[in-house]
C-alpha cells in the first residue's frame, strides 16, 4: 500500500498545489483581517458580546477553511481519480497484478490525507498570519495563550477529519459521467450549503451546527467511498 | 492438450446487445494465435474480457490453468498486452511512463526497458513527453511496455496500426523472436492477413461476436491453400466428371469456365487424362496457392450463405 501511495504521490502537481496553498492562505487571512477592521465592534457586540476575540477569528477562518477544503478535496479527486478515467490511464492501472480495491483505496487514502493536511495547515497558517498582523496593529487585546488549549487542538483535528470525509461526497456525482465539472460543481454546492450556515460568526447556532447533520454527512461520505471501491472492483472499465 | 487460454461459452452483453456470444477459444502454450474478423466482430471486446477489464456475462475463462473470477488479478503478472490505442500519462516522458510500469509490476531492473527501447528503436524519443509523440511512436512505446518484462502471454490487438512498413517488419520480427526464443505465447489480432499468415500457428475467425472457426494454419495450408485451377468450357460438366469418375468433392466452381480442385490426392496429370478422355477441352491449367486472406473471405462468404 505504501508503494501505491508513493506512485500516486508522483502523479500529483505539487508546484500548482503549493502555489494554490500560498494564495488561499493569503486570501483567507487578508479577507478576515479586512472584515475585522471594517466591523464596528459595538455593532457586533449585540450578537457576539466578546467581540473582538481570537475565538471569533477562529470560527471565521474555520468556515472559510471548511469551504475551501471541500473544493480542494474535489481538485485532488479530479487529479487522482476522475482524470485517470477521462484519460483512460485507469485501464493501465487495472492491468497490473494488484487488486482493484487496493489501487483505489490508495487514491482515496491519499486524497483524505492531503485534504486533512490542507485543512490543518491552512488553519495554522491563516491564523498565524492574522496573529502576526494583530501584533503590528492590535485589534484583539486578549492573550493568545488564553485561547489556545488542548481542547481546541482536538476540535480542529476532528473538524479536519470530518471535513475530509464529507469532501468525498462530490465523488458520487463526478463518477456518474466521469466528469470534472460535475465533481467541482457538487463540491461548491456542498461547501456553500453545508458550511456557510454552520459557522456563521455569531453565537446563534443555525441548523448546520447540529452534530446530527455532520454525522449524517460523514456517513454519506463513507458510503460514497465504499460504493465507489465496490462498484469499480466489480464492473467493466469502459 | 495444455491450453494457456481456454474459454467456455464466453459471452458478454452490454446495453442489451450481445457483443461476444458463446466463444470457445483454445490457445496452446507456445503458439502464436491470430484472431481475425471484420471491424466490430468483437476482437477487442474478447481481449478486454481476457485481461479482466470487462467481466463476462456468462461462461468461463481459464488462463494459465486458473479459472478467472471477477476478483482475479495475480494472473495479470504474466500477461503483457496492448489493446486498442495505447494509453500513457501524456505529460510524462516515455521513459517515466515505462519506469512507472516497472514500479507497479514490482520490477527494478532498468536494463529490461533499456534493451527493449533499443530493440523497438525509440531511443531518441523516450526522453520527450508522450503528448509530443506521433501515433506510430506511441504504438511502439506501447509495445515496449507490453513486452519489456517477457510475459508468458502476450496479447496484441492490431499492433501494426499506425506503424510504417519498417515498423511492421520490425514488429513481426520481434513477435517471432519472443515466441521462438522465450516460448512466449502470443494472441494477436490484425487486419494484415499476410502478417498473420507468416506468424500464426492457429487462426480464430470471429464474426458477430461468435468464434466461427479455429483452425491450424498448417492444416489449412495443406488442405485448402494449394489448388489446381482449370479453365474449361463448362464447369458443371467437369464438376460432374470429377465427382463421378474420380470421386473428388473438394472442388469449387469459380465461374462457368473456371474450376478449382483443392488439395487433391490424385495427381494433376491423372485428372487431365480423365477429362481429355471424356472429350473436355482444357484451355489452361494453373497450380497455385490461396492466401489466408482468401480463406477467411471464403469463410465469411460461407457465413453469408447461411
Amino acid at each position: 500500500m505504501i508503494q501505491l501511495l508513493k506512485m500516486d504521490i508522483k502523479k500529483l502537481h505539487w508546484k500548482s498545489y503549493l502555489f494554490g496553498f500560498v494564495i488561499i492562505n493569503f486570501a483567507i487571512s487578508s479577507l478576515v483581517w479586512l472584515i475585522v477592521q471594517e466591523i464596528n465592534p459595538t455593532d457586533l457586540q449585540a450578537v457576539y458580546p466578546n467581540y473582538p476575540d481570537y475565538h471569533f477569528i477562529y470560527r471565521f477562518i474555520l468556515t472559510i477553511v471548511r469551504i475551501s477544503t471541500t473544493i480542494v478535496a474535489a481538485i485532488f479527486m479530479v487529479d487522482l481519480i476522475i482524470n485517470e478515467y477521462k484519460s483512460k490511464t485507469i485501464t493501465v492501472l487495472f492491468l497490473y497484478p494488484l487488486p482493484r480495491w487496493k489501487l483505489l483505496l490508495s487514491k482515496i487514502l491519499l486524497v483524505g490525507v492531503l485534504t486533512t493536511i490542507f485543512f490543518l495547515a491552512t488553519i495554522v497558517v491563516s491564523f498565524s498570519l492574522i496573529y502576526m498582523a494583530n501584533l503590528y496593529s492590535p485589534i484583539i487585546t486578549e492573550q493568545i495563550t488564553s485561547f489556545l488549549s488542548l481542547r481546541l487542538y482536538l476540535e480542529v483535528f476532528i473538524q479536519a477529519m470530518v471535513t475530509a470525509i464529507i469532501g468525498f461526497i462530490p465523488l458520487f456525482f463526478g463518477m456518474v459521467r466521469k466528469s470534472v465539472i460535475a465533481t467541482m460543481v457538487a463540491a461548491v454546492v456542498l461547501a456553500f450549503n453545508v458550511y456557510l450556515p454552520i459557522h456563521a460568526p455569531n453565537n446563534v447556532e443555525v441548523y448546520g451546527s447540529r452534530p446530527l447533520i455532520s454525522i449524517i454527512l460523514v456517513v454519506a461520505g463513507v458510503a460514497v467511498v465504499c460504493r465507489f471501491i465496490y462498484r469499480t472492483s466489480q464492473r467493466d472499465i469502459v | 492438450m495444455s491450453y494457456i487460454v481456454k474459454t467456455e461459452k464466453l459471452s458478454k452483453q452490454m446495453h442489451k446487445q450481445t457483443i461476444i456470444s458463446e466463444v470457445n477459444m483454445h490457445v496452446r502454450q507456445g503458439e502464436i494465435y491470430g484472431l481475425v474478423g471484420p471491424n466490430g466482430a468483437g476482437k477487442t471486446s474478447l481481449f478486454q474480457l481476457l485481461i479482466g477489464l470487462w467481466k463476462p456475462s456468462h461462461g468461463e475463462i481459464e488462463i494459465f490453468g486458473e479459472r478467472i473470477t471477477n476478483s482475479s488479478y495475480s494472473y495479470l503478472q504474466q500477461i503483457g498486452s496492448m489493446i486498442g490505442e495505447p494509453v500513457f500519462y501524456e505529460n510524462r516522458t516515455g521513459l517515466e511512463n515505462l519506469q512507472m510500469h516497472l514500479d507497479y509490476m514490482g520490477f527494478y531492473d532498468q536494463q529490461l526497458i533499456t534493451e527493449t527501447i533499443h530493440r523497438v528503436e525509440i531511443e531518441d524519443q523516450v526522453q520527450k513527453p508522450v503528448r509530443n509523440y506521433s501515433a506510430g511512436v506511441k504504438q511502439r512505446l506501447g509495445l515496449v511496455r507490453a513486452i519489456a518484462l517477457k510475459p508468458k502471454l502476450l496479447i496484441l490487438d492490431e499492433p501494426s496500426n499506425n506503424m510504417d512498413p519498417m515498423g511492421i517488419k520490425m514488429l513481426r520480427q520481434i513477435i517471432w523472436n519472443l515466441n521462438q526464443q522465450y516460448g512466449i505465447t502470443v494472441i494477436i489480432s490484425s487486419h494484415h492477413m499476410e502478417e498473420l499468415e507468416q506468424l500464426a500457428d492457429t487462426v480464430g475467425v470471429l464474426r458477430d461476436g461468435k468464434l466461427t472457426e479455429e483452425v491450424s494454419v498448417r492444416d489449412i495450408k495443406e488442405d485448402y491453400f494449394r489448388y489446381t485451377e482449370l479453365t474449361i468450357d463448362s464447369s458443371s460438366q467437369v464438376a460432374h466428371l470429377l465427382e463421378n469418375e474420380l470421386q473428388l468433392s473438394n472442388y469449387r466452381v469459380i465461374s462457368d469456365s473456371t474450376i478449382r480442385i483443392y488439395a487433391s490426392t490424385i495427381p494433376t496429370h491423372e485428372i487431365v487424362k480423365m477429362l481429355v478422355t471424356h472429350g473436355i477441352a482444357i484451355h489452361e491449367i494453373k497450380e497455385t496457392q490461396d492466401t489466408l486472406e482468401d480463406y477467411i473471405l471464403q469463410t465469411y462468404k460461407g457465413g453469408d450463405d447461411i
